[in-house]
């Protein structure tokens, strides 16, 4: 079931997603590479 | 490609933040949970951390042999063991010993050359650090286990989420959940915030941190002495983001797989004492060590010893205790360096131990206390991660002196 807490953690889990993405070493590469 | 390397997580092969990781991951979790006869389960399993070995790691035949028949080793001491043969603490200590001269002997070929059997055959398995005492725990613990079989035991040590850098699971711990893999639908979500963090830290923050150069030792001479403080200080730091981050991803893998791996961390940068600080850090590597080299030589010194020299004798191994554990990462002058001066930190500890709970310290006390042993050991890492013909430089450097 999801509640207003469940809710919420899976909206964290996709900014650190987001951040992961945004931020990581390898993933910055990726995007200079790709010239996003 | 991962632009960080850490002296302790090497991920040659197999990046975690590489899309072949994540495939390896995704099948593994989807058959664990979706198998359910026990036999096939296991097969599947067992064929990922084969195919992890074989493709991602490449090992070659000889070295695959070599752990092969290694494995078949350990596997039947374990058996014979099981039927009954009377596992003393002094045979326990002697195998313990020499699983630790073929880790020694395989990872540095050029060790003893003459007496080395690697020496003009060099191989080089992945983790074998890690297997070793994985094989330590299955003959320490084999006669638990009602029907020990090759394939579990194989999984076990092989298991690729904790093959390159641990943690190091109990035998029966594992089997057990080998057994009955736990799939609790309210853990998924922590589990993928835990690998979450275990992303943050170790690619945003400890990638972003370590391209700034500050913490390698690879030219002193060229760094400042400010900047090398920074960086001398930062190190600790550094290598637990690394770490622990590598460990959150594979202990959230594990989870969803439903095994659950043992934590590695038990916030290590709270530790008033040097004696505290290993019993948070790396705490897999620390209890087996704790419970199957240095409990048993204790057990064999209170038992035969007499009570005058006890204490002197326990210091001892207390000290050795960490020499082998520096080692264990390496046969170098710096992990002997490194083991050594920890051991000797360990022993001081022992010897000028508060009696005073944490409860009743000030809070600068305790601030203080925890800083000092945070920058002992972020500074003894220069032992550890540069060059011995670079130490005095270094050190010399950090107090003003051209060494």
């Amino acid at each position: 079931m999801l509640n207003s807490r469940k809710l919420m953690s899976i909206f964290w889990l996709a900014m650190k997603i987001m951040v992961i993405v945004l931020l990581s070493n390898s993933a910055r590469t990726v995007f200079v590479y790709q010239n996003f | 490609m991962p632009v960080f390397k850490s002296n302790l997580v090497n991920l040659e092969g197999l990046a975690l933040n590489s899309w072949h990781f994540m495939a390896i991951s995704f099948l593994a979790i989807a058959a664990a949970l979706l198998i359910n006869n026990f036999r096939a389960r296991n097969l599947v399993l067992l064929s990922i951390n084969i195919y992890v070995l074989a493709i991602p790691f490449a090992i070659s035949l000889t070295s695959a042999l070599t752990l092969g028949l290694f494995l078949v080793s350990v596997y039947s001491l374990g058996l014979w063991r099981k039927n009954g043969w009377d596992f003393t603490t002094g045979r326990q200590l002697a195998i313990i010993a020499a699983l630790w001269v073929f880790l020694f002997l395989v990872r540095d070929p050029g060790l003893f050359p003459v007496l080395n059997p690697f020496h003009n055959a060099p191989v080089y398995i992945i983790g074998i650090s890690y297997m070793v005492f994985r094989c330590i725990s299955f003959l320490m613990e084999v006669e638990f286990i009602d029907d020990p079989s090759f394939g579990r035991f194989c999984t076990y040590v092989i298991f690729f989420p904790g093959l390159i850098a641990g943690p190091i699971e109990r035998y029966r711990v594992f089997e057990k959940q080998l057994a009955e893999p736990v799939h609790d639908p309210d853990l998924v979500l922590v589990a993928l915030h835990r690998i979450a963090n275990g992303f943050v830290k170790k690619f945003v923050i400890a990638d972003n941190l370590s391209v700034l150069g500050i913490f390698s030792y690879s030219d002193p001479t060229a760094v400042s002495a400010p900047l090398l403080w920074v960086g001398g200080l930062g190190q600790l730091a550094l290598i637990y983001l690394d770490f622990s981050g590598y460990c959150d991803i594979v202990i959230g893998v594990a989870a969803l797989m439903g095994f659950r791996m043992q934590e590695n961390f038990d916030k290590p940068f709270k530790s008033l004492s040097v004696q505290e600080f290993w019993n948070r850090w790396h705490i897999s590597l620390g209890t087996l060590v704790r419970d199957y080299i240095f409990t048993p030589i204790n057990i064999l010194i209170i038992k035969n010893v007499d009570r005058k020299a006890q204490f002197l004798l326990i210091t001892v191994v207390y000290f050795f205790s960490m020499i082998l554990i520096g080692l264990w990462h390496g046969t170098t002058w710096g992990f002997v360096a490194f083991g050594t001066l920890h051991g000797a930190a360990l022993v001081a500890s022992q010897l000028v131990k508060t009696r005073r709970p944490r409860a009743v310290m000030p809070w600068y006390e305790v601030r203080l206390r925890q800083f000092l042993v945070y920058a002992f050991v972020s500074l003894s890492l220069i032992l550890w991660m540069s060059s011995a013909d670079d130490w005095a430089a270094i050190y010399g450097k950090l107090i003003g002196l051209k060494l």
